[in-house]
């Protein structure tokens, strides 16, 4: 009996593992999509949301079951809620991969005329979902707490990205172009959208402390 | 054991006991009835003697003898004259027993008679006596199963004391029996002392030892030399069971991954290498199928080979082969460039050739600009000539130099050479040539070490400033003889660096029109010295100068 326990407990790690992993590649689809513009990518973008969102639902129904069936304690009671509110993270992290797409794919962002914050807030989201993922796989603490911390820098790249839409509001040079105001107003949400990524993966980073030391945000829990 | 051994040995002190109890019993009663008969006739023929000789009151005589037999004296009606047990008073006619009728008829008689009810037996001796009279004396024993009841509860003594004593020689002996046996060695069992009955078993654990020990071994070999040759592949390997857990890893497939090859075993594939790609293949093997993909990982790029473990029905797990095929794709790209590069640099002087023949062909050039026109044709053709010796040169070096033999050339001799080879063009551009150094044997081909030394002086030339310097330096140490040519000229950019071995590469592509030349020239350098197993390298300061160094190795063939 524990044996299968043990057994669905794996399944249950290995499908958290291959979630994140389609979260990875949601958001890496999503930068692509800035950085070439191509519709190919807010194609794919949408495929692995919806992947994304059926994993959710299977995570959640073996959580549900282990729970119920299982009637676990401590460690593992402790991984399968983290799990639970883990894969609602991952979702967030994939709806918000295609809502950036499809901002995209409306075409007033592109390459040459970002500031290159995006590029950059793309890049740092990457990495800190990538590390939360590897922190959960490694049930590393230390590069959780890493995740944690690096919240700061895309906290900072958005604030960088808001001053420079108020400027460019300023200046008035969108009013020359037709489509000035689209530009700044969706430039404003795909960063809001990377920083809400970051805040997810500072979410995901938090379970996986919780799963490991049994404390979340500091305070003991369970 | 011990318990059966117990029960075994009371079920057999019980029989024994019990067996030796009837046989004793049986035995000995007979022995006693008989032993009581010879008694009980002697006495009647010594009672008999006395009454015979006293003549006297027999009754008062027999009433001294005691009541230890049953003692009567019967008339010859069969009346009872005396009896020590009986009310003569009471007692019936005597005159049908069958002792009283023997003893009348002859001299004596006796009978035996069995009462059952009271499991007794009453032997009777008669002897008539002188007078008339009939003396009988009689005794009682008990029956066999009488004595075996009263023996009964001496028996179940017995039978206790020889459980008792079953038990603890039970203990005893499993202990023997086993004492040996726990304390035997499988491992090694000629080894071990133990009881012969247990030599044909012992025999054969060692038969199969041997032979297991030989089993394990070429297991052993087998494996290790699996490792081998798995360790020994460039490429990554890495087996998979049906829940795509690692259930194998090489070292090439653990420095591919980045992974610890003794941490990954037992783990799913996705937490050792989380890929998508990777993951879509693996489930596809698993299915069945073969699959294969091709991922960036940074800067290199991998392709994963995934096939499915076939066994009995469907897969029961995944091979995947990683190959790393960064170098591959680099080199295939270095060589779609080179055929574009080498198209582009035939076709530049070609098209002036041809361009500059049609003019004077179709007499569009007036004659006095005929052998201006000509000149140029002549240039590009030079140029052509010079790129088209270049490419040989280095197709030739590509292939090996296997036409090219070998021998002794002094590399001092070759610097002054080209020195005086470069004088010329040196003197045109203000540079002073200076060779120093000593005179170098080493062991090669004179005509590759000439273009060698020769591109880098060329070069040196070449990108110097007005006057400027280049100084060639020889020597050599004991294992490696070495070249150095140093300039003074415009330098090489750090970021260019690892890019100016490449065919056609030339750095500076707004110069490269001033600065004659093929792009050719230290590709050259770097495949011939590579051909004489020596090394090259350079360094470099932008605005200051260059300096290449070879070294070439001393062999004597």
């Amino acid at each position: 009996m524990r044996n299968k326990f043990d057994e669905q407990l794996d399944k249950l790690n290995n499908e958290l593992i291959a979630m994140g992993m389609l979260c990875e590649t949601a958001i890496a689809n999503a930068a692509k999509s800035i950085s070439t513009c191509k519709p190919e990518y807010t194609e794919t973008v949408r495929a692995v949301e919806k992947e994304i969102d059926r994993k959710e639902n299977d995570i959640e129904a073996l959580c549900i079951k282990l729970l119920l069936q299982q009637q676990p304690v401590a460690r593992d009671l402790r991984f399968i809620s983290a799990a639970m509110k883990m894969i609602t993270d991952m979702e967030r992290i994939g709806d918000q991969a295609a809502d950036i797409a499809e901002i995209i794919a409306m075409g007033y962002i592109d390459p040459d005329n970002e500031t290159g914050h995006l590029e950059e807030m793309a890049k740092e989201t990457i990495r800190m979902v990538t590390e939360s993922i590897n922190a959960f796989v490694k049930r590393d603490v230390e590069l959780a707490q890493r995740v944690i911390e690096s919240d700061d820098i895309v906290d900072e790249l958005f604030n960088s990205a808001r001053k420079d839409m108020i400027e460019y509001i300023k200046s008035g040079v969108g009013t020359e172009s037709s489509r000035g105001g689209e530009f700044a107003v969706d430039l404003i949400m795909v960063a809001k959208y990377f920083e809400r990524i970051g805040d997810h993966a500072v979410n995901i980073a938090e379970w996986v402390l919780f799963a490991v030391t049994g404390k979340y945000k500091g305070g003991e829990v369970l | 054991m011990k318990k059966r051994i117990f029960y075994g040995m009371c079920v057999v002190a019980f029989i024994s006991t019990l067996l030796a109890l009837l046989l004793s019993i049986t035995v000995m009663s007979e022995r006693l009835f008989s032993s009581v008969r010879k008694e009980i006739r002697n006495e009647a023929t010594y009672i008999a003697a006395l009454l015979d000789a006293a003549k006297g009151d027999d009754a008062a005589l027999l009433g001294r003898l005691g009541d230890n037999n049953r003692i009567s004296l019967i008339d010859p009606d069969g009346r009872l004259l005396y009896d020590n047990k009986v009310n003569i008073a009471k007692a019936e006619n005597h005159s049908d027993r069958e002792e009283f009728k023997e003893a009348i008829s002859g001299v004596y008689g006796e009978a035996v008679r069995v009462s059952n009810s009271r499991d007794e037996q009453t032997y009777y001796f008669a002897v008539r006596l002188s007078d008339g009279n009939v003396l009988r004396v009689a005794n009682t024993t008990s029956g066999v199963f009488r004595i075996i009841s009263d023996m009964t509860p001496y028996f179940f003594i017995v039978a206790a004391v020889g459980i008792i004593l079953a038990m603890v020689l039970a203990h005893y002996f499993t202990k023997r029996i086993i004492e040996p046996i726990n304390s035997f060695d499988p491992e090694k069992p000629m080894e071990s002392k133990i009881y012969d009955e247990l030599s044909p078993l012992v025999r054969r654990l060692d038969r199969q030892n041997k032979q297991i020990e030989y089993n394990i071994n070429a297991l052993k070999e087998k494996q290790h030399e699996l490792i081998q040759i798995t360790d020994g592949m460039r490429e990554g390997l890495v087996v998979l069971n049906n829940t795509l857990n690692v259930t194998f890893i090489n070292k090439g497939a653990a420095k591919l991954l980045g992974a610890n090859a003794l941490e990954v075993i037992g783990k799913h594939i996705l937490s050792v290498y989380r890929n998508a790609e990777l993951n879509t293949i693996c489930a596809t093997a698993l299915g069945g199928v073969f699959s294969e993909t091709e991922t960036f990982v940074g800067e290199r790029s991998y392709r994963f080979l995934a096939s499915p473990l076939l066994r009995d029905n469907g897969a029961s797990g995944v091979i995947i082969l990683i190959v790393d095929e960064t170098e591959k794709n680099l080199a295939e790209r270095q060589r779609r460039e080179f055929s574009a590069n080498v198209s582009h640099e035939l076709r530049t002087p070609l098209t002036s050739i041809s361009g500059y023949a049609e003019l004077i062909k179709n007499g569009m050039v007036k004659s006095d600009k005929v052998s201006e026109f000509a000149g140029i044709i002549y240039e590009e053709a030079t140029k052509l000539v010079t790129l088209i010796g270049d490419i040989i040169r280095l197709s030739k070096l590509d292939e090996g130099g296997a036409a090219l033999e070998k021998e002794e050339v002094d590399l001092y001799d070759i610097a002054k050479a080209t020195a005086a080879r470069l004088e010329s063009a040196a003197e045109n551009k203000n540079v002073k040539i200076t060779v120093r150094g000593t005179h170098v044997k080493v062991f090669g081909v004179p005509q590759i070490l000439d273009e060698v030394i020769y591109n880098l002086c060329d070069n040196a030339v070449k990108y110097n400033v007005d006057g400027g310097h280049v100084s060639i330096y020889v020597k050599s140490d004991e294992t490696h003889t070495h070249v150095s040519v140093s300039d003074t000229g415009i330098g090489i950019p750090l970021e260019e660096r690892e890019r100016v071995y490449e065919r056609f590469y030339r750095f500076d592509k707004s110069r490269s029109k001033d600065i004659p030349g093929t792009g050719l020239g230290l590709s050259i350098v770097k495949h011939g010295v590579k051909f004489h197993g020596g090394t090259v390298d350079f360094e470099s300061t932008p605005g200051k100068g260059t300096t290449f160094r070879v070294a070439i190795p001393k062999t004597t063939k």
